[in-house]
């Protein structure tokens, strides 16, 4: 045995170190959840005269009875993320520095989890998503009416026109 | 001058006798030479069966909690380089990846050749080798319980306790090299690395298989690695 390893020390180690250096590279195996995972719901803001046309609004946002999630900021889009524990969510809008101006919307759903990979494991995503909202002071009306999915983040899920 | 023709022609015959017989042993010594195909000595190679055990996923099972499994290993030569070689085992591991945790139980078995590369002089029986393998498992993957993964922490995400996915099949194509080495008669040591990509693999709706026994890990294209080292002994049948 002591002589077939010196006889063959050159192939021998070539062998180590391709074994070891491809090992290393297999071994090392990091994977980083990178995939689009659960969506959350966007919103946008239409002015309601020129219903084509965004409007920004500074608002206050919060849900339930949690606390805010946007303290003041103006945009004419909203990211907001839905509630996987439970099978609805209502959202208040108030206007910032703006007395009585709390707006809500009701959001009712069914929750389905998708795998997506094994860094990121499961998604939730929600369908028969239908929404509900008050009418008391700057919030006119907003779409969709009907029931809706929400798969993805990539565009405008609910309009507000205001 | 008779007899000295005949006593002349005695000794002649013998000579071409003689010569012719000196003729025959050179021709049997070409033959020899010619008949060993890997060198100038005549070294014969024995061949039976070997089989042995990986030491690795004993020694795994013992020390770690997360594992139990054993293989098996054969080979069997075909000529001085060739060997058809195979493995055999089972593997029961429980994974803890980011947002899931799962337990994967199942056996596989893989089949395949090994090409010596290294020359044996005199009646050395060593193997630095390359080989592939075709390999197949069976098993079940025990999705324990997942957690919901989600943009921020505003609404605490949902954990929920998952299925348990039977039989799945999974087929892979390997590429293995190692060394064996003859300690005692009969007796080897080996160690060999292998190198895997999935062929198919039947996964269950919702779900994907990330560890199969036989690959280990699966990583996102499909590729998993390996090594063993293993003891094994050689019964053997006969010496050409």
């Amino acid at each position: 045995m002591k002589s077939f390893i010196f006889d063959n020390m050159k192939k021998l180690l070539s062998l180590l170190f391709l074994v070891t250096f491809t090992t290393a590279i297999f071994s090392c195996q990091d994977e980083f959840c990178l995939d689009a995972t659960t969506p959350n719901l966007i919103i946008r803001f239409y002015d309601k005269d020129t219903i084509t046309k965004t409007k920004s609004i500074k608002l206050i946002v919060w849900a339930n009875s949690k606390d805010t999630l946007y303290n003041g900021v103006t945009t004419d889009s909203l990211s907001i993320p839905l509630d996987t524990q439970n099978n609805n969510v209502t959202y208040h809008f108030s206007i910032l520095d703006s007395e009585n101006s709390q707006e809500d919307i009701d959001i009712n759903y069914t929750i389905e989890d998708v795998f997506v990979s094994k860094a990121c494991g499961y998604k939730s995503i929600f369908k028969e998503v239908n929404i509900t909202t008050t009418n008391n002071d700057w919030l006119s009306t907003a779409t969709p009416t009907s029931t809706f999915n929400i798969t993805d983040q990539t565009k405008a899920h609910v309009k507000i026109f205001h | 001058m008779l007899k000295y023709f005949i006593s002349c022609s005695i000794l002649l015959c013998s000579l071409v006798s003689i010569a012719q017989s000196k003729k025959i042993d050179t021709i049997n010594t070409i033959k020899t030479i010619k008949r060993d195909s890997v060198g100038a000595f005549y070294n014969p190679k024995t061949y039976g069966l070997r089989i042995g055990v990986d030491l690795v996923k004993p020694a795994l099972s013992f020390s770690q909690n997360d594992f139990s499994g054993g293989e098996i290993v054969a080979d069997y030569r075909i000529n001085t380089r060739l060997f058809v070689a195979g493995e055999m085992g089972y593997t029961k591991r429980t994974l803890q990846e980011d947002y899931f945790n799962h337990t994967a139980n199942g056996s596989y078995l893989k089949l395949g050749v090994n090409y010596n590369l290294y020359t044996n002089w005199l009646d050395m029986d060593n193997e630095t080798f390359l080989g592939a393998r075709y390999g197949t498992s069976i098993y079940n993957d025990n999705l324990s319980s997942y957690t919901i993964a989600q943009n921020g922490e505003y609404f605490p995400p949902k954990t929920v306790e998952g299925q348990k996915y039977n039989n799945i099949n999974t087929h892979w194509f390997e590429f293995v090299a190692g060394i064996k080495v003859e300690t005692f008669k009969n007796l080897f040591l080996g160690f060999m690395v292998s190198f895997s990509k999935v062929i198919s693999t039947n996964d269950p709706d919702n779900y994907k298989s990330t560890y199969s026994p036989g690959i280990g890990k699966i990583t996102k294209n499909g590729s998993g690695a390996n090594i063993n080292y293993t003891i094994s002994y050689r019964i053997p049948l006969y010496k050409k």
